[in-house]
């Protein structure tokens, strides 16, 4: 039943492709156009931010399971990332203790995305086998001591990543070309995914995880796929953003960045990449809005603001319960941008 | 006794009732039968309270009881027994019928009820330390029951009884039913099987689709009951 | 390893255990009546710790700010109840679960914003520390305090569930909560009883968990919910038997490591305690007491 392509299903991603693409790419160009440094790194943090999430939609979305975890994986593409671009002379400082082959490498930024990738994709083929056996509730809880355990390693293997001190001197290789290419490859082959007959088995056992597994498909199967996919996506993602950040330690792999990156979906809609996308761009606009009052502002010469340090972060989380209350399934519930589209078209035609 | 009018019902937005009227005596003992998924099980729990309808009047001894918590219903002395019994699995018998006598604060009146359940139910009371999970089909139905009467109500819904039970056991169960009228409890009892619940009742209705098709004395309906199969087919094809 | 190191640690594994035991059957409490898990949990210890901290500051003594600090956890688990998850009462898991999350992301930024963002040192009566002496075997008092109030705590629980009315209620609903309510029972006071219970084991494992490390921070709350998630998800999720016996075996890998394993894989520890719960769940993907089989 579910084991053939749906021409329906794949054109209308297709259309939701293109005018995501185009949509980043205006974005992008006017960037360019405005060339100023700090619009250009908000850009890039943003088409970052809409890789993460993205790849967080494929396996949440799809599979209705929550996933602490794959901000690990995000972890794991930064890392291998950092090692394989920071400049062999930092290294040979930095990490005296590395394999000189690794020590005296240093690749270029696709090579690096590419790399993320594959190392994730390696961590999640392991722990995938165990993790998609597991009954939803465990499977939610394994990944959770996913993140705490790669954290402990990303903390304290110092011979690779410096431990808590963590890892400096990477090649700013990001532009705002090479991130759109990236945000729209990512989000191409997340709605690909979701129209594929492996993305709708596992949409179908999370919607009703005891009739498909009725239906003859194999559950594990299928979440085993959607782990995999998303994890090669976040590794990506996080090779990405190292090339963007330059710095960083262990901590940003972590409870902060995973309550982040889930926030994000959870307000655009966790059963749509569209939602993905507009989720980062409510939480990047709240945030950049109020940045100002976090560090304390003075209007005028008499008022003065306090510091309200966790400020942004607290509007978020009542901007979550405020959605869930009124839009239980987020901003976009489950449309894609193609729906929009079709509908009023629809309507025009019977009208 | 119970007077329901007009009644709509359903999950969220999704209408299962769709303007249905009946009503039940005194003492009497009326069928709802109708094939699967004709919304009898969403009917029971409207009345109970456990939906809340989208509009219509539910009247129970003259006060309206629509809207109402399930708690103000069995206060009231309406009780349902479950589809599927759902007896508490991982609870006792006996902790089973303390859950049924949950309203009940006066604890000597609570032991009468028990006492007098045990007589209607010997089997119970052998068993009454045992987990619920491990009684057979039939006893967890008779415990079902039995949980439902702790609350001494003045009528009883039971939804397909004889669900999943071997036809010996059914008989018992129907032997039960008979002798709970005979006590002067009224009872409306949802079922698939219509012959079965026909020979028991003094009056049916024949649920199809959220709306009643036909109504009448048990008696009738037996008579006519080629029309009543054509109802039941006609809407299920 | 001599026989007194090993009743030693069997007494640490003990004491650990019976904290992790109630930390689980708190968190387990609310999951197996509501079937949501709420991720503000590890909050209420927060709330607690620095209730204690706030009045140990201006001279309470310990055992007072102890009881402040487990009513406010208490009334704070029933004010989550009434805020967040009323308004969102027959939402979907993953729904509630994230509103949990971002209530626990609001208690923790209230507390940056209103006390500090540092962590506080808060000063434990120096009698914690000392050791005593039962025949061979020295003991440290603080593990011999856990034990006992962590036992009696969860004696005192399971006589409330087993023996009264509301405990039967809970009991009841942990099973069917549909059914539960069809016997009389109100919804929302079985959920907000459910609330008030969790919220009073977070308090005692609070005092407890404060005890042990003597120092608060707003963050304070993420490992004990951890520790709690992964014991009863070892226990098979919404049994309130298998949360108990989950904390009790989780604390028994983790003693079992430190001291098995060599000093340079130490910080590890975590990392291969969870390895082998994630093992477990391999083998057993329902957890040690699967509730369909109610065995
Ligand atoms: N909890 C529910 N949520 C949404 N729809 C439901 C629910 N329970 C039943 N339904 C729908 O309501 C209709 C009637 O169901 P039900 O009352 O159980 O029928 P019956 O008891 O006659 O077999 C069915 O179409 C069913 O799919
Ligand atoms: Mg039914």
């Amino acid at each position: 039943m579910l084991k053939n392509w749906s021409r329906r299903r794949v054109t209308s991603a297709f259309h939701t492709f293109w005018m995501l693409a185009l949509v980043l790419g205006i974005i992008s160009v006017a960037a360019a156009v405005i060339d100023d440094r700090s619009i250009t790194r908000l850009v890039t943090d943003f088409m970052t931010l809409c890789v993460l999430v993205i790849a967080l939609q494929s396996f949440i979305g799809n599979s209705g399971i929550i996933s602490f975890g794959h901000v690990a994986f995000f972890g794991i593409g930064a890392y291998s990332a950092a090692l394989l671009t920071i400049t062999p002379k930092i290294k040979a400082i930095a990490l005296p203790a590395l394999p000189v082959y690794i020590q005296q490498m240093q690749v270029s930024f696709t090579v690096a995305v590419l790399m993320g990738a594959c190392l994730s994709l390696l961590v999640a083929i392991i722990t995938g086998l165990a993790l998609s056996r597991m009954a939803e509730g465990a499977m939610a809880m394994a990944t959770l001591a996913l993140l705490v355990m790669l954290h402990s390693i990303f903390a304290n293997w110092e011979q690779v990543t410096r431990g808590t001190i963590g890892v400096y001197g990477i090649p700013r290789n990001i532009t705002l070309f090479n991130t759109w290419i990236c945000a729209a490859v990512v989000g191409g082959a997340a709605l690909l995914f979701k129209a594929s007959p492996t993305g709708l088995c596992l949409q179908a056992s999370r919607d009703d995880p005891l009739a498909t597994g009725t239906l003859g498909v194999s559950v594990a199967k299928t979440r085993f796929a959607g782990w995999v996919l998303s994890a090669i996506l976040m590794g990506a993602g996080g090779a990405m953003w190292a090339q963007n950040n330059l710095a960083f330690g262990p901590n940003q792999f972590y409870y902060a960045e995973t309550f982040n990156l889930l926030s994000m979906l959870v307000i655009g809609g966790i059963c749509s990449v569209t939602g993905a996308i507009a989720g980062v761009a409510v939480v990047t606009l709240v945030g950049e809005l109020l940045r100002g009052l976090e560090n304390g502002l003075s209007i005028g010469t008499w008022v003065t603001l306090p510091e309200l340090p966790g400020i942004v972060q607290m509007s978020i989380a009542c901007l979550i319960i405020v959605v869930l209350i009124i839009r239980p399934q987020g901003m976009l519930g489950l449309n894609e941008l193609s729906d929009f589209v079709y509908k009023r078209r629809m309507t025009k035609k019977n009208t | 006794m119970l007077n329901i009018s007009g009644l709509t019902s359903g999950y969220g937005p999704v209408e299962v009732l769709h303007g249905l009227s009946l009503y039940i005596n005194k003492g009497e003992i009326v069928a709802v039968i109708g094939p699967n998924g004709a919304g009898k099980s969403t009917l029971l729990k409207t009345i109970v309270g456990l939906i809340s309808p989208q509009n219509g009047s539910i009247l129970f001894q003259d006060r309206s009881i629509e809207r109402q918590p399930p708690e103000y219903v069995l206060d009231r002395g309406i009780a349902l027994v479950p589809e599927g019994r759902r007896v508490f699995a991982g609870l006792t018998v006996l902790e089973n019928l303390h859950m049924g006598a949950y309203l009940e604060r006066d604890s000597s009146r609570k032991k009468k009820q028990i006492d007098y359940i045990y007589d209607l139910f010997p089997r119970l009371e052998e068993r009454h330390q045992q987990l619920s999970g491990t009684l057979s089909g039939g006893e967890q139905q008779q415990l079902a029951i039995a949980r439902a009467l702790m609350s001494r109500p003045k009528m009883l819904l039971l939804d397909e009884p004889s669900l999943g039970l071997a036809p010996v056991i059914v008989e018992v169960v129907i032997d039960l039913i008979n002798s709970l009228r005979k006590e002067g409890l009224t009872i409306i009892l949802v079922e698939q099987n219509i012959h079965q619940a026909l020979e028991i009742s003094d009056r049916a209705y024949v649920l199809v689709n959220g709306s009643i098709r036909m109504s009448g004395s048990a008696s009738q309906l037996l008579e006519t009951g080629v029309d009543m199969e054509k109802a039941y087919l006609g809407e299920k094809i | 390893m001599t026989i007194e190191v090993a009743v030693q640690q069997l007494i640490n594994a003990l004491s650990l255990g019976s904290l992790y035991a109630l930390l689980a059957l708190g968190l387990g409490m609310v999951y197996s009546v509501l079937g949501m898990l709420n991720f503000a949990y590890g909050e209420l210890l927060t709330v607690c710790g620095y209730t204690m901290f706030l009045l140990i500051l201006i001279g309470v003594p310990f055992p007072v700010a102890g009881l402040v600090g487990l009513g406010m956890a208490i009334g704070v688990s029933l004010l989550i109840e009434r805020l967040v998850f009323r308004p969102l009462r027959g939402a979907s898991f993953i729904s509630l679960l994230f509103a949990s999350f971002a209530a626990s992301v609001i208690i923790q930024n209230l507390i940056k914003q209103l006390i500090s963002k540092r962590p506080k040192v808060i000063p434990v009566p120096e009698v914690f520390d000392q050791m005593i002496n039962i025949g061979p075997f020295q003991i440290n008092v603080l593990s011999l305090i856990i034990l006992l109030v962590g036992l009696v705590t969860l004696a005192g629980l399971v006589a409330f569930l087993q023996k009264t009315r509301w405990g039967l209620a809970i009991r009841a609903a942990a099973e069917d909560f549909e059914v539960t309510r069809l016997m009389g029972a109100k919804a929302n006071r079985v959920i907000a009883l459910s609330f008030a219970l969790s919220g009073f084991v977070a308090g005692v494992a609070g005092v407890l968990w404060l005890s042990r490390r003597g120092a608060v921070s707003p963050t304070m709350g993420f490992i004990p919910i951890l520790k709690a998630f992964i014991a009863i998800v070892i226990g098979g999720l919404g049994s309130l038997k298998g949360a108990v016996m989950g904390g009790f075996l989780l604390a028994f890998i983790e003693v079992a490591l430190m001291v098995m394993l060599p000093t340079r894989a130490v910080p590890f520890t975590d990392a291969f305690a969870l390895m082998i719960v994630v093992v477990i769940l391999y083998m057993r993907p329902e957890g040690l007491i699967s509730i369909k089989t109610g065995s």
